[in-house]
This record gives structure tokens, C-alpha cells and sequence, in this order.
């Protein structure tokens, strides 16, 4: 049976529904020796900041059980040494190049807007959610009007489809996704990192330079899939999900609680075929159920009582 | 590199809590170089997300075997010590830079402390015909090994335990220390505690002469992508950050700690 993966997210196509998550997959060269990028639907690239960051002290890094916490800080060249460097590379490739943006302020995110609209990426994703820099980023993530600030800004700003990445430290997850619906974004992805803390028993010290971290991993799965239902419901743009996603099986659960699409990180980690090994599930499931097109699964979930 | 099942031949106790594991792995075999890693699932049923860098400390491209040694530290080097021989172990590598192999070289000297020393086997034995200082710390006289291995490659051991039990009595720094003078080799080479490769390396890099420092760091994807195992290095503008697993773990040290 021929199965049709692809997707539209803003008027992009991708052609499959599995994009590799920000922070986890580099600038995409990087897993180039073992993967065929034009295999992968799309790739969210290293968080972005107007200028160079270093990032915070190490360790960056902790396992935790079915998990990891990490707390990088946005380490990343600038937008500028994207733009020159990295965008050229990816555009050889199928894979839809998605920016990852993250500022301080209103006028970081504008900016780096403005820079990106006239390149060959394809969507921008703004990050409201990372939790390991001290100032802005996550500070706009947890409030509506904070998420409705800088959406209306970017939106302002560029050309491009732009999905919002959204925090799950927070109340009420889907009414952050309706601000970012009602100030034009085109679509959500969810979700960042859990925050949480390892200490050291012997040292009584966290584990982490940063005291804390973002938790991400199979860990979080179970919220992430119940954050994509919860927002699929509030919202009519599509909904990208992620946490945790190690297999096509996993993909599944979030498109079936309302996901159009998915991103795979922390497995990147444990497996360098990860994208493609869970794009290849997806298909397979979609065969063994009769399921023609992808899309077919989005919010296809039954719910008991129902 | 490339991912691919390895077969365990042998996973041996080593010394006092430290393994040593022999591996199939002909095409890792053929590309490793001294001080390259590789990246292990270490769980048989991939309960732990992380794989586990462990350095290479011998490859034999006939053979196609590759040795590596390890100290049970945690969940993934415990799990890794129960693998037996015939099992299959996932592994990426060879991962990272690994020291140069200079042949014009004359006088080399290899420092290694504590697990440290595994990796300085191998490159020891690249330079074999030169003339190698090995200077090797132990904690103590039960975890001495390597030591009619290193005999065989070099032409002076100094070896020490910190607490006296064989060889010279501290820290293997010290000895270093007393028996270095500006412009004896043509590069000294150290892998070790932090402490220890801060101590050398700043030693060398005053008197002009050239090091090379393999480093240690919590890893993530181990191929550059996360930037989790960053390091500090000077940088023509200043100090700058590169990460341990692909542009190291083997750096110059005329750039790494930047603070001394």
C-alpha cells in the first residue's frame, strides 16, 4: 500500500511528517554521515539569538530516569553566521529549514525576523520557551500577553510562516496557544522542556553549572501528549508535537491526539536514525491500518466515554 | 564513522573496578586513531537514553578488534560491565579528533593519570622507535596495569601511586614536574584529572614548548549536534567555546584553559 506522509504547515510542504527538534540536531551537518537529510521532513535548527552566545558553564548534562535534563543557554553562533554559513548547506537538501529565534527582547525577536525573511528558510519557529537563559525568552513563553507580544512583532515582521514554540511551565497551555492563534501565528509546537533540577547526594550540589535544567525524553511524553490534546482542541492552526518520541508508535500518539506533524529530539541522541527510523513507523502503521494519508490521523483519537 | 553492532569477544575485569572489554568491530578497527572514542548503548534493552564515550585504548586493523577500558562509575558502566562475550553492542565511532602521529618527532612525552592512561596506550604505541617519556599515576598499586605494556613502547616509565603503594610515592604531576625541563620534547601529550592536565599543560605552554590534551566532559549526542560538552578555548578575539566530542576530545594545548 502507498502511503501518503506529507504534510502542510503554513503553506509548506513537508514531506514527511517527522522534523528534527531545535537544540538536538545541530545545524543538520552534523548527522549528514548518517542520515540522508532529504529524508528528514524538516529540521528546527540550533536556537538563534541576534548575536553570538557561549552558552552556560558545564555540566550541561544530566540522565535521569527515561530521560535527560540539559542546560546549554543558547550557546550559538548569531543569526548572522546562520544566514551565511549554514542556511547554503541545508538548502541542498529536501528538508525544510525551520529557524529557531530567541531573544531577549520584543526588538531581539524583530530583528532576527527581518534578517531571516529575505533567506531560503522556510518557517521560523519562535522561542518562547527556552528556560535556561536568564532574560526574556521563556519570560514571554509563561503569560499570554507576553506570548501575544511577540507574536504580533514577528508577525509584523517577516513574510514567513511562523510557528510558536511553546513552554509546558505553565497553568494553561492552550489559552498560550490561542494568543499565539490570535496574533496570526501560523502554527504551535509543543513541548519545550520541563524544568527540573538533579542534585548530587555526595556533594549536595546540583548536578547541572545552571542549578537547573529543561527536562526532555520519554520522561515527558505522557504531558506532552495530553499538552497536544489540550491545544489541538483550543486552537484551529496546526499543532506540532513533541516529547519523547522514540518510535513511529509514539509519533502516532501525538497525531492522534491532534498533532500534524512531529519533532524528535533527545533520541537523536540514543539513536542517529531516530527521524527517519520513526518516519518509517509511521508508514508502517499507516499500512498495517489502511491509513492512506497522514493527515487522516490528526486528532483521530477516540476518547473513552465517548 | 558509522553506527554498527559490535561483538563483545571478552569484557574482563581490568583492576579494581575497571574493565576491559575486547570488541569486533573491523571497520572501527581500520579508522581509529589515538584518542578517538566511541559511543555506546551500554543497556541491552536501551533503558538509558545516553550512550557512553568511552576512548579507544588499542585497535588491531588485522584483527579488526578494538580494546577499550573502563571504570564502573555508574548505571551505563555497570550495565556495560555485565555484557558478555558474543553479545552484540551498538557503537558509533571513531568519534572526535585523535592525537596527531608526528613521525618527525624525536622525543615525545606521554602523561597520563588514573583512567587517563588507557588511551595513551594506543598512541604510545604509534610512536614506537621514538623517544617516549611515559610518566603514569595510579591511585594505587591495585590499579596498576599497562605498565610491561607502556615498558615495551617507550624508553623511561616513571610510575606512581597517590598513596605510595608502588612506584614513586604523589601525584604523577609532581614527577613531571621535577623532571621536566624547557625544551626536552617535541610535544608531551596528557589525558587525566582535570587538575593534573591544568598543572602540565600550563607548565609546558610557559616554557614555549607544545602539548596536546585529551579532555573530559558530560556528552550528549557525541557528534557535535547538542554542544552539551562544551569546553572554553582561546580564541584570536578572546575565548571562545568548542565542543569536546567533535572538535576534541584531543585539543592543542596552546588553546584550552584559558584561565591559567
Amino acid at each position: 500500500m502507498v502511503v501518503n506522509t506529507s504534510i502542510k504547515i503554513g503553506g509548506v510542504e513537508f514531506l514527511n511528517p517527522v522534523i528534527a527538534a531545535s537544540g538536538t540536531y545541530g545545524f543538520g551537518h552534523e548527522y549528514a554521515d548518517y542520515v540522508d537529510l532529504n529524508k528528514v521532513g524538516g529540521i528546527s535548527v540550533k536556537g538563534l539569538t541576534l548575536l553570538p552566545r557561549l552558552g552556560n558553564n558545564t555540566p550541561r548534562i544530566a540522565e535521569t530516569p527515561s530521560g535527560i535534563l540539559n542546560s546549554v543557554g543558547l550557546q550559538n553562533p548569531g543569526v548572522d553566521a546562520f544566514i551565511s554559513d549554514e542556511i547554503p548547506y541545508l538548502k541542498q537538501f529536501k528538508t525544510k529549514i525551520i529557524a529557531n529565534i530567541a531573544g531577549n527582547t520584543v526588538e531581539d525577536y524583530i530583528e532576527m525576523a527581518i534578517r531571516l525573511d529575505e533567506t531560503d528558510i522556510d518557517m521560523l519557529e519562535v522561542n518562547v520557551s527556552c528556560p535556561n537563559v536568564k532574560h526574556g525568552c521563556v519570560a514571554f513563553g509563561t503569560t499570554t500577553a507576553g506570548v501575544a507580544e511577540v507574536t504580533k512583532a514577528v508577525r509584523k515582521a517577516t513574510k514567513k510562516p511562523i510557528m510558536v514554540k511553546l513552554t509546558p511551565n505553565v497553568f494553561d497551555i492552550a489559552s498560550i496557544a490561542m494568543a499565539a492563534e490570535s496574533e496570526g501565528a501560523d502554527a504551535v509546537s509543543l513541548i519545550n522542556t520541563i524544568t527540573g533540577m538533579v542534585i548530587d547526594v555526595k556533594t549536595r550540589r546540583p548536578v547541572l553549572a545552571n542549578n537547573t535544567g529543561g527536562l526532555s525524553g520519554p520522561a515527558v511524553r505522557p504531558v506532552a501528549v495530553r499538552m497536544v490534546h489540550e491545544v489541538y482542541k483550543a486552537v484551529k492552526i496546526p499543532v506540532v508535537g513533541m516529547g519523547g518520541i522514540c518510535s513511529g508508535e509514539d509519533a502516532i500518539q501525538f497525531l492522534l491526539a491532534g498533532a500534524t506533524a512531529v519533532m524528535v529530539g533527545t533520541w537523536n541522541f540514543n539513536n542517529p536514525f531516530a527521524c527517519t527510523d520513526v518516519t518509517a513507523g509511521i508508514e508502517s502503521y499507516m499500512a498495517d491500518n489502511g491509513i492512506r494519508s497522514v493527515s487522516q490521523l490528526t486528532g483521530a483519537l477516540i476518547l473513552n466515554g465517548d | 564513522m558509522m553506527r554498527l553492532n559490535a561483538t563483545v569477544i571478552s569484557n574482563d575485569n581490568f583492576c579494581k573496578n575497571n574493565m576491559l572489554m575486547r570488541l569486533k568491530a573491523p571497520d572501527i578497527a581500520v579508522k581509529a586513531s589515538p584518542g578517538q572514542f566511541i559511543n555506546i548503548l551500554c543497556s541491552p534493552d536501551n533503558k538509558l537514553v545516553l550512550r557512553r564515550p568511552i576512548s579507544i585504548m588499542d585497535a588491531d586493523a588485522g584483527k579488526g578488534t578494538i580494546d577499550i577500558a573502563y571504570e564502573i562509575r555508574g548505571e551505563g558502566t555497570r550495565l556495560l560491565s555485565e555484557r558478555k562475550s558474543g553479545e552484540l553492542l551498538d557503537v558509533m565511532g571513531p568519534l572526535g579528533n585523535g592525537f596527531p602521529v608526528d613521525k618527525s618527532f624525536r622525543r615525545i612525552a606521554i602523561v597520563g593519570g588514573g583512567i587517563g592512561i588507557y588511551p595513551l596506550y594506543y598512541l604510545a604505541k604509534k610512536y614506537s622507535g621514538c623517544d617516549i617519556d611515559v610518566f603514569m599515576g595510579y591511585q594505587c598499586a591495585e590499579k596498576v596495569v599497562l605498565r610491561d605494556e607502556f615498558d615495551r613502547e617507550s624508553c623511561r616509565v616513571y610510575l606512581s601511586t597517590d598513596d605510595g603503594s608502588r612506584g614513586h610515592g604523589g601525584y604523577i604531576m609532581d614527577l613531571f614536574v621535577k623532571t621536566y625541563k624547557k625544551g626536552m620534547y617535541d610535544m608531551v601529550f596528557v589525558c587525566g584529572p582535570e587538575v593534573m592536565s591544568k598543572k602540565i599543560v600550563s607548565l609546558v605552554r610557559s616554557n614555549g614548548d607544545k602539548s596536546c590534551i585529551s579532555l573530559e566532559e558530560r556528552m550528549g549526542c557525541g557528534i557535535g549536534a547538542c554542544l552539551v560538552c562544551s569546553c572554553e578555548v582561546k580564541t584570536k578575539t578572546g575565548t571562545g567555546r568548542m565542543t569536546v566530542c567533535k572538535d576534541g576530545p584531543v585539543f592543542d594545548g596552546d588553546i584550552v584553559f584559558p584561565e591559567v
